[in-house]
């Protein structure tokens, strides 16, 4: 009943001077934008990796060269890419893999040097990867014009199939089949061209396969001089498997092969979820951190102008002590004023979110997501700010002693 | 009948030390139910310092304050807050209605602070209106009504939650002639109706609607008479021209702090003795300081 009433006169005085009320609202719309933006973008980024990662195939898994993925005691799984030792999987331990079993499909993937182009054009964006087997299989995207490799036939020598990035930019058509392009010095015909990639939002750990052009594994021989390092290997169970049974084999099989070193890493497809989004939460957690000093500017902001308020409306407050007004009515309607001044902030600053995520999604490849329960959590976090900052200024017109408030002239 | 206010040698002292000025000095006085009391006296004797007391807007340096029989010492705060709301109504000389709120919302505000709801509020600050004969004046704002207007809505404020006694601080103080009168006769018709009123003023012809009469000076009651209504009392038709000399007095006592107060560094004294000397030099003054006091 009182909360009903103590709202009825904040919307009032706070309309009385609306100006004001908008200035300091802005504080908190700019704090609550501020954080509900990097978490929206957060939480964007965590989805389309898992949409990437699911995009693998529940089947695949993924063996990455050196030690990337650790498990610590302190902080728990932690990734880092820096500890990716080149060399350190082998065409034998491809070979191992392959021998857990006949059904699985093992590809793997090199990095082969040599900068793609076609014509005068030239592409230094474009990765080229060398690789064998069925890569539509394990990447769980298909070839939307012409074919894969041939496995095995000689005739891939002089054939590429190529991402879409590669087919818009460099020929700036959907299919490009049968044209020319060269790597280094030599030249090939296109002979596929991938379905589009889901384009990903941490381009530094891992490799754009919309930019890719991949070759046959003999050729990557031929292009690098001194051999190529597998950046990764993804391994395709065949369905009578499952990736857990998976993982744990191509663990055993690599470990026989090396005399106790552990340097590298098995995946399965949750866990790359679990890992990359692992880091994005620290991150995002940090970014928000700092975001949510706007918050507390804006709380102090709203804490000043109460106070001004109080003091400036010190015979309103008389007034309302002398017609029977308690302490406790007196905080309850300025504490209820900061916190709708605050929770309307918030309301204002998740409409705020929402356009600046349109213009995010407008302007940039970044698909920010906002979720219910951030908008909860804004709104609850802004009645929060409204609270704890509206408190002392509450306080202070509810000490008023009655008589020397209704004497007081400004 | 039974004393609805009794005051026991109470005292109300402001500041500390050398600065300590005595606003009410050892008053002992008290009010029946259904009485009307008019509290005469020129400015500075104590008069608001009284009311305020009584209206549980401040609280007595010394002496004992017994309301309804129940010494007021020992009330808490949020109890002199609900004495306040439940049987205590204010009007003020300046009004002190809200600015940004509606005659009605204005009158309504004391049962918002009971907790009454909405419909129920409007309803009953609706008849309270009426009974000072505002009903078409019900949603305009403060600033939209005439002083006299003001002063009724300010009634209707204070009746609304139908309150035993009524404290007017100088009611008519701010009003015409015209105005005046319907105000207090609004008073009357409330004191007919049962309330217990207290009214201060400096007009002696208002005595003329209280049936007692108690002057003040220097923070004392300095005389009590019961007089008749619809008549002025003796000591009051005595008291008009010191009135109007007291009125003086104090226009005189400002010019002459005036003038006081950069030779003598602020000292602090009391305001009628310089006045008095000074009566004479000062009369010519007199439009200067006006503008000043008012």
């Amino acid at each position: 009943m009182m909360l009903k009433i103590n709202y009825r006169m904040a919307m009032n005085s706070l309309r009385a001077s609306r100006w004001r009320s908008f200035l300091t609202m802005l504080g908190v719309i700019i704090g609550i934008v501020a954080v509900v933006t990097v978490f929206s973008i957060g939480e964007g980024i965590k989805q389309s990796i898992t949409a990437e990662a699911e995009s693998l195939g529940p089947d695949v898994v993924t063996v990455l060269p050196g030690p990337q993925v650790q498990e610590r005691e302190d902080i728990g799984r932690t990734f880092n890419p820096f500890a990716s030792v080149g060399y350190s999987l082998t065409e034998r331990d491809v070979e191992r893999i392959r021998g857990i079993d006949n059904d699985i499909e093992v590809v793997p993937f090199l990095r082969a040097s040599g900068t793609v182009g076609s014509g005068d054009d030239t592409m230094e964006r474009a990765v080229v990867v060398a690789t064998e087997g069925d890569v539509p299989l394990v990447l769980n995207r298909e070839i939307r014009f012409g074919t894969w490799h041939e496995s095995g036939a000689e005739s891939s020598r002089d054939f590429v199939v190529i991402g879409s990035g590669v087919a818009s930019e460099l020929f700036g058509e959907l299919s490009p089949i049968g044209r020319s392009l060269t790597i280094g010095d030599r030249s090939f015909a296109v002979r596929g061209v991938f379905a589009e990639f889901p384009r990903s939002p941490l381009p530094f750990m891992s490799v754009d396969y919309n930019d890719a052009v991949f070759v046959s594994s003999e050729v990557g021989d031929v292009l690098s001089d001194n051999g190529n390092t597998i950046f990764q290997v993804l391994v395709h169970g065949g369905g009578s498997v499952s990736a857990r049974e998976l993982s744990a084999e191509i663990e055993t099989a690599l470990s026989d092969g090396r005399d106790g070193s552990h340097d590298f890493s098995v995946l399965k497809r949750s866990e790359m979820i679990n890992v990359y989004s692992g880091i994005l939460d620290v991150i995002t957690v940090a970014i928000a951190a700092i975001a949510a000093i706007a918050l507390f500017v804006a709380g102090i902001g709203i804490m000043n102008i109460m106070f001004v308020s109080v003091s400036e409306r010190t015979s309103e407050i008389g007034i309302r002590k002398a017609i029977g007004a308690t302490n406790r009515q007196i905080l309850g309607q300025f504490i209820t004023e900061a916190s709708v001044l605050s929770l309307l902030g918030g309301v204002f600053g998740i409409l705020g979110s929402l356009l600046v995520n349109y213009f995010i999604r407008l302007f940039t490849p970044l698909q920010p997501v906002i979720v219910p329960e951030l908008m909860v959590g804004a709104v609850i976090i802004a009645l929060f700010i409204g609270v704890l900052f509206g408190a002392a200024p509450a306080i202070r017109a509810a000490r008023k002693n009655p008589i020397d408030a209704l004497r007081y002239h400004i | 009948m039974k004393h609805i206010i009794e005051l026991r040698d109470v005292s109300k002292l402001y500041g500390f030390g050398d600065a300590t000025t005595v606003a009410v000095e050892e008053v002992s006085f008290r009010v029946k139910k259904g009485e009307f009391v008019a509290v005469m006296g020129p400015s500075g004797s104590g008069k608001s310092t009284l009311m305020n007391l009584i209206g549980l807007l401040d609280r007595p340096t010394q002496g004992t304050y017994l309301l309804h029989g129940k010494n007021v010492a020992r009330f808490s705060k949020w109890r002199q807050s609900r004495y306040r709301r439940d049987r205590l109504g204010f009007v003020f000389q300046s009004f002190h209605l809200l600015p940004s709120m509606t005659a009605l919302e204005n009158v309504a505000l004391p049962l918002a602070y009971k907790g009454i709801t909405q419909t129920r509020r409007l309803t009953q600050a609706g008849n309270a209106l009426e009974r000072v004969g505002l009903s078409d004046r019900e949603y305009f704002y403060p600033k939209q009504l005439s002083g006299g207007q003001l002063q009724r809505v300010a009634i209707a404020r204070a009746i609304v939650n139908n309150p035993e006694v009524i404290i007017a601080d100088e009611p008519t103080g701010n009003l015409d002639s015209a105005s005046s009168r319907l105000v207090m006769e609004l008073l009357s018709d409330l004191h007919k109706s049962g309330h217990t009123i207290l009214m201060v003023t400096h007009n002696p012809e208002l005595t003329r609607y209280a049936n007692r009469v108690v002057y003040m000076h220097d923070g004392s009651i300095i005389a009590d008479e019961d007089s008749d209504i619809g008549s002025v009392p003796t000591l009051a038709r005595k008291m008009y021209f010191r009135a109007r000399k007291t009125e003086e007095d104090d226009l005189a006592g400002v010019s002459a702090l005036m003038e006081a107060v950069p030779q003598m560094g602020g000292k602090k004294s009391s305001k009628k003795k310089p006045a008095k000397k000074r009566r004479t030099k000062s009369k010519t003054k007199k439009p200067k300081s006006r503008s000043k006091s008012s």
